[in-house]
């Protein structure tokens, strides 16, 4: 029972926080495009004419809009594949999820708790087996449209998956070869080394090549620009998804996000140690956690304060300029940064000899390791954000030449030059 | 609970299979086929066989229906995809029923019930890949040989022709 309970625990964590970065995402492609495009980028949805947290409030209004919309069915579709495919999509971003290690096992008494949903003696092939399917919704879609332009957008996607996934399942064959597992938590578990002593042994710089490869690759399966050729918009409208509306349409839009937090979350995985926090192994964590809890307290107190005395200077300087409600905003965060900065202090002084005792450390190690998760998820997330904005779309050519006459070559080698140093260094 | 997920599976895959030979249109065939094979893989995983049943989906399920889906989706119009049935259909279906029925027979007539049974871990990737790699390395490495030459093969059969009649056109 209580096993049931933990991994139901576990994946409403995973659903929690894929939906929340999700938003986040969201957000963080329309202000991050719009400050490299130098625009401001919305900022007019607000709650209750004073919090709009630079544009935060958004997706949350898009979510509602997309909710209560009609939902529309083109009259010439295959109606049962129609519907199916935005569930399809999203079903298969979200499984993905299901062996990815989000921080170190939990020890509670005797119990021993993995941090991850599922334990699959297969692991990282479960992944490549999951992202081979992803390709279905897309063509599902624009196959049972019945329209010309999904068609086209259903048939570059194929193309494109079957030259792309070659290539990632070869970063990966290397990758299995350095770590020797196929388990994507034992994976993780290695990269807490040192290596040289310096460097921690994280996958990139075991596998430089690989990574770039891996990278590459995840983009194509996620069909992010450079290669988003499934929706281009200047050539086919909106691509796969032209026939859909309101919530099926906002399936697709989320699932898309979805996939790409998933492939964060393995890029960091695989490439940049997963949960473990840099230099500092779960053991040390729990060694020094009192002092870590005291030095982090001291500076999240020192930050807050600083930001609500910034908050609250533009206040003063901005009043009057807008003349409604909107200039009441910096003065309610900045109150709330105030108190916050005031439960550190207090939380510092109530817990001023931090000492957390066993069980009290090894959650807060826990803790710090789901957010060195959580952090690395995010930055490879805005990644994605950023080469969208960064990066054209490429030609169909200009996309088959890559992968197969530059990438394929070039994951071959990094293969076989891996296997040959694995063998010699054994 | 074992047996109910056994027949949910099952029974999926049986009926994803009928709808599969009964569509006549070439890609909603395949879709059901896809269903079918993600079914079939479930089984495998019940079965312990974690490694067989995620190959099943990356393989069949995966790779070879993507490459199923592009190619009747590429070659003319996606709903004039028609499957030809020919006339040879009561001959197969007759040879197909009585050699099913021959199996059946003899699979409820052996004495040998039941096999012996094996450890869970049997299916697991460390172990297939010990017997692959190491008990049958010499096969695996010629059936290698044999996939490499096919490919060859089909690169050779699927080349422009240099000069002659087509040219210009060239083979897709």
């Amino acid at each position: 029972m209580a096993e049931i309970a933990w991994a139901l625990g576990k994946i409403l964590f995973m659903l929690v926080f894929v939906f929340t970065v999700l938003v986040v995402m969201i957000w963080g492609e329309r202000k991050g495009s719009a400050f490299i495009q130098d625009r401001i980028g919305p900022n007019r949805a607000s709650i209750g004419g004073v919090i709009r947290l630079g544009g935060l409030v958004h997706p949350v209004a898009d979510v509602l809009k997309l909710l209560f919309k009609e939902d529309l069915v083109p009259g010439a579709v295959n109606r049962f594949f129609y519907t199916m495919a935005p569930f399809v999509v999203m079903v298969i971003a979200l499984v993905t999820f299901a062996v990815l290690p989000f921080g170190d096992a939990i020890y509670l008494g005797d119990k021993v708790i993995p941090l991850r949903i599922a334990d699959l003696d297969v692991g990282i092939l479960y992944l490549l087996a999951i992202t081979s399917l992803s390709v279905y919704g897309i063509v599902l879609a624009g196959w049972a449209s019945n329209n010309k332009y999904t068609f086209l957008g259903g048939i570059r996607s194929t193309a494109q998956m079957i030259s792309y996934e070659i290539n990632m399942g070869l970063a990966v064959l290397a990758l299995l070869l350095v770590y020797g597992s196929t388990r994507v938590d034992a994976m993780v578990v290695e990269q807490g080394q040192l290596l040289f002593g310096f460097l921690p042994r994280w996958g990139v710089f075991l596998q430089p090549l690989g990574f770039v490869l891996f990278l590459t690759s995840v983009f194509a399966e996620t069909n992010r620009t450079p290669f988003d050729l499934a929706e281009g918009e200047s050539e086919l409208v909106s691509g796969y998804n032209i026939e859909y509306s309101s919530m099926k349409f906002a399936l697709f839009f989320m699932a898309e996000y979805a996939s790409m937090i998933v492939a964060a979350g393995f890029i960091s995985s695989l490439y940049f140690g997963g949960w473990q926090v840099p230099w500092l192994d779960t053991i040390t964590l729990r060694e020094h956690a009192g002092t870590f809890l005291g030095v982090s307290l001291w500076v999240g107190a020192v930050f807050n304060l600083l930001f609500a005395a910034l908050l609250w200077k533009r206040y003063r300087r901005e009043r009057g300029l807008l003349g409604d409600r909107r200039e009441l905003e910096p003065l309610v965060l900045g109150i709330v940064f105030f108190i916050l900065a005031l439960v550190c202090l207090g939380a510092v002084v109530i817990a001023s000899p931090w000492n957390l005792g066993e069980q009290g450390a090894a959650h807060f190690a826990t803790v710090v390791q789901v957010l060195s998760f959580i952090l690395k998820t995010l930055f490879f997330s805005w990644l994605f954000i950023w080469v969208r904005w960064t990066l054209p779309r490429f030609r169909y050519d200009q996309l088959m030449k890559l992968g197969w006459q530059l990438m394929l070559p070039l994951g071959l080698l990094n293969f076989f030059v891996t296997a040959a140093v694995v063998l010699l260094a054994r | 609970m074992e047996a109910l997920f056994f027949y949910l599976f099952g029974g999926l895959a049986v009926i994803t299979a009928l709808v599969t030979i009964t569509r006549r249109d070439a890609v909603t065939s395949a879709f059901w086929l896809i269903a079918c094979f993600l079914n079939v893989a479930a089984l495998f995983a019940m079965l312990s066989a974690q490694f067989i049943a995620v190959m099943q989906i990356l393989i069949y399920a995966g790779a070879i229906m993507v490459f199923f889906l592009f190619v009747t989706m590429f070659l003319g119009e996606p709903r004039r995809v028609r499957l030809n049935r020919g006339r040879a259909i009561p001959l197969i279906s007759t040879v197909t029923v009585l050699l099913l029925a021959y199996l059946l027979m003899r699979i409820t007539n052996t004495q040998h019930r039941g096999f012996p049974s094996i450890s869970d871990s049997y299916g697991s990737v460390a172990m297939v890949s010990r017997k692959l790699l190491v008990d049958y390395v010499f096969l695996f490495e010629v059936t290698g040989l044999l996939l490499l030459v096919a490919v060859i093969g089909a690169v050779y059969v699927a080349r422009k022709p240099r000069t002659g009649v087509g040219e210009g056109e060239g083979h897709v």
